[in-house]
């Protein structure tokens, strides 16, 4: 998802990007105590009759079932900030707060959208500035990074 | 100012992404293309395998007496042919299904857990590596039934310890695959899509995930109780040491029907999307299907003794299993009524993929009517452990799950190659195959009900004609899937060109990408109306 929001007033065009995220924090740990209560009802029967060899298997599964669900979660909050500058390009990544900044000069910056040698495989978007290049979009769905790669074109070309 | 079009690129090899070169893609992908079709392949292939032990037990069949294999050899290969297709056809085909439509129907980017989606893959060539390498060992392979009762099971030479690791390894990827299905299914959706929009197909794997989730536990656990059993001195299922072997039974079922219900819900999916593009129409009852395939979710659970209904229960045990049975065909009933609702009135064609849903929705039916039959319990101690059973569930597995998924390969090929596959060859793949089914499963209600038992070598001569007839049948069908591997290898390689629609009356958002489905996934940003 690219939205327009939380930019500081220095920038001038700013796009804040984010993976889809259906599922709220809240409801994970709902799906998730709902896993738990699922196969907890069907194993404790069996453990309370004696076959308590079902419970360290079912343990296992929660465990990858919980893990799984709080690595989707954990990415699924992923954010990148590019924010355009009169004559600089800031990108900043992070969850909750930027946790990686980097500053390029916005003169001669070029958006790059690469496509794969290979169909099948996502697109990579990149913004060069001389010999230098960052990796922006990864998350992002290919008709969401064809925008981005049109609107950032757009924003570099107006005159600062 | 340079345009935003996707560039071919060489100049920084720095850069350089996409597979690796050569096999290491394949070993190391995280792509769900590449997964999807590595599970489809490998799904394929056990078809193959599992076919051919297939035709070794109809040829031993085709006449009383032992002629090509002997006893022993021959329950290595019931076993083995069940477990093959069920763990190795069917399940991988629907997993692989899953990995390349769910992103693209739901406008996701790939997989939630693409690492993980990697390894349930390449857990299972191992797996049934395997389970396949213990025909060799001392003792040959498992030949108690892929049921696995204790304690005939236990009687399995040097090849048990690796048959029981094999099907923990099978359980471990099914987990996998699911916990991946469901969390993607859940978080990534794209905005518009909520869950009432969500494809039919995208709906019965999220309930089939949950299930998959709630029984695999069960049946890690019970097997590795065999395992105690047989060489920790434990007692869970011995009689002698105090345990009681019939509770494996339950155990068993509490699994397994579960298990069977995992293996037809995704194909009701696939039904459900394929007759609604060649009936022009709408899919009639949208939320009912959902609702349905739910409740069958649920009621799977509370029926599980119809399996045991000889074995021994109380009464009311007999009858609660009986009418809980019964009340599947309820839900079941609202689907196949909801199919031909929509094919009512509808402009239809029959191209190949229709052909096969409309022969899933006839067999399959004929399958339910036949286990609703198995359900009353006093017939059923007639039934039971006769070909009947053997009928019965291949009706709802090979005219039911394993033509669902025929129907699915023809008709999202076109999108996943971008070649349009033989239509010409398809029809014949279909009308053998359909005419090679019921050759070979009809006559075996007939043996069932005449009392000849299932899962023997040899039988007695009033046998002969339907047994001859089912062999005949089963080379129909098993030599007319050659046809399918055929066109499926040509339309990889080439081919008339698919547009991206492929079928006139195709709705969803996959049917927006070009096909295949390259680097730039959707056009325009997905949107659900
Ligand atoms: C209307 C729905 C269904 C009913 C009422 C039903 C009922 C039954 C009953 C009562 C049995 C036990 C027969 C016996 O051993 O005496 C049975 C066996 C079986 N059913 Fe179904 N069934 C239904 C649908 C399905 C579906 C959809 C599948 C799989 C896709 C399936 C797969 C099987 C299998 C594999 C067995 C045999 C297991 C074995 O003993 O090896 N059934 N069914
Ligand atoms: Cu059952």
């Amino acid at each position: 998802m690219i939205a327009d929001m939380g930019c500081t007033t220095e920038c001038q065009y700013c796009f804040v990007l984010r993976p889809n995220r259906s599922l709220s924090w809240r409801q994970t740990v709902m799906v998730f105590a709902s896993f738990c209560i699922i196969t907890l009802a069907l194993v404790l029967p069996l453990v309370a009759m004696g076959f308590w060899l079902v419970l360290p298997f079912a343990g296992l599964e929660l465990l990858a079932v919980g893990t799984g669900f709080y690595l989707v979660a954990r990415h699924c909050h992923e954010r990148e900030v590019i924010c355009i500058a009169a004559d600089t390009i800031r990108i900043e990544r992070g969850r909750r707060k930027p946790e990686q900044s980097l500053t390029l000069t916005r003169t001669w910056a070029r958006v790059v959208l690469k496509a794969c040698p290979r169909q099948w495989y996502p697109s990579r978007l990149l913004i060069r500035v001389h010999g230098q290049t960052v990796e922006v979009g990864r998350f992002l769905v290919e008709e969401e990074r064809r925008q981005l790669a049109e609107d950032l074109n757009r924003c570099l070309c107006v005159n600062p | 100012m340079s345009t935003a079009a996707p560039t071919h690129d060489h100049g920084h090899d720095h850069e350089h992404h996409g597979p690796a070169p050569g096999l290491s893609r394949w070993i190391f992908t995280t792509n769900h293309k590449d997964i999807g079709t590595l599970y489809l392949l490998f799904s394929l292939l056990m078809f193959f395998v599992g076919g051919a032990m297939a035709l070794v037990i109809r040829a031993e069949l085709f006449q009383p007496g032992l002629q090509i294999v002997d006893p022993h050899f021959f329950n290595q290969m019931t076993t083995m042919h069940a477990l093959v297709m069920i763990f190795g056809a069917v399940m991988p085909a629907f997993v692989g299904l899953a990995n390349w439509l769910i992103p693209m129907m739901i406008g996701a980017p790939d997989m939630a857990l693409p690492r993980m989606n990697n390894w349930s893959f390449w857990i299972m060539p191992f797996a049934f590596t395997l389970l396949l390498s213990t025909l060799f060992t001392a003792g040959g392979g498992p030949a108690g039934g892929w049921t696995l009762y204790p304690p005939l099971v236990l009687q399995t030479g040097e090849a048990f310890p690796f048959v029981i690791l094999a099907v923990h390894m099978m359980g471990a990827s099914s987990i996998m695959g699911a916990i991946n299905i469901v969390a993607t299914i859940l978080n990534l959706r794209a905005p518009t899509m909520t869950l009432m929009k969500m494809p039919l197909f995208v709906w019965t794997w999220l309930i089939t995930a949950f299930l998959l989730i709630a029984v695999m536990p069960v049946l890690a656990g019970a097997v590795t109780m065999l395992l105690t059993d047989k060489y920790f001195g434990t007692s869970f299922f011995n009689a002698a040491g105090g345990g009681d072997p019939v509770m494996f039974q339950h155990i068993f079922w509490f699994f397994g029907h579960p298990e069977v219900y995992i293996m037809i819900l995704p194909a009701f999916g696939v039904v459900s999307m394929i007759i609604p593009t060649f009936a022009r129409k709408p899919l009639f009852g949208y939320a009912s299907m959902v609702y349905a395939t739910a409740s069958i979710a649920f009621l799977s659970f509370i029926v599980w003794a119809h399996h045991m209904f000889t074995v021994g229960m109380p009464l009311a045990g007999e009858l609660f299993f009986m009418y809980a049975t019964m009340l599947i065909a309820v839900p079941t009933g609202v689907k196949v009524f909801n199919w031909v609702s929509t094919m009512w009135r509808g402009s239809m064609t029959f191209e190949t993929p229709m052909l096969f849903a409309i022969a899933f929705v006839v067999l399959f039916t004929i399958g339910g009517f036949s286990g609703l039959m198995l359900a009353i319990a006093p017939a059923d101690f007639q039934y039971q452990d006769t070909y009947f059973v053997v009928a019965h569930f291949h009706y709802v597995l090979v005219p039911g799950a394993v033509f669902s998924i025929m129907a699915a390969a023809y008709y999202w090929l076109p999108k996943w190659t971008g070649h349009m596959y033989n239509e010409k060859l398809g029809q014949w793949h279909f009308w053998l195959s359909v005419i090679g089914v019921n050759v070979l499963f009809f006559p075996q209600h007939f043996l069932g009900l005449a009392g000849m038992p299932r899962r023997i070598p040899d039988y007695a001569l009033q046998f002969t004609e339907f047994n001859m007839i089912s062999t005949v049948g089963a080379f129909i069908f098993g030599l007319s899937q050659l046809l399918f591997a055929y066109n499926v290898i040509q339309t990889i390689r080439g081919g008339a060109k698919a547009t991206d629609q492929v079928w006139e009356g195709a709705k969803g958002l996959e049917w927006t990408l070009s096909s295949p489905p390259p680097y730039h996934t959707f056009q325009t940003a997905p949107r659900v109306d």
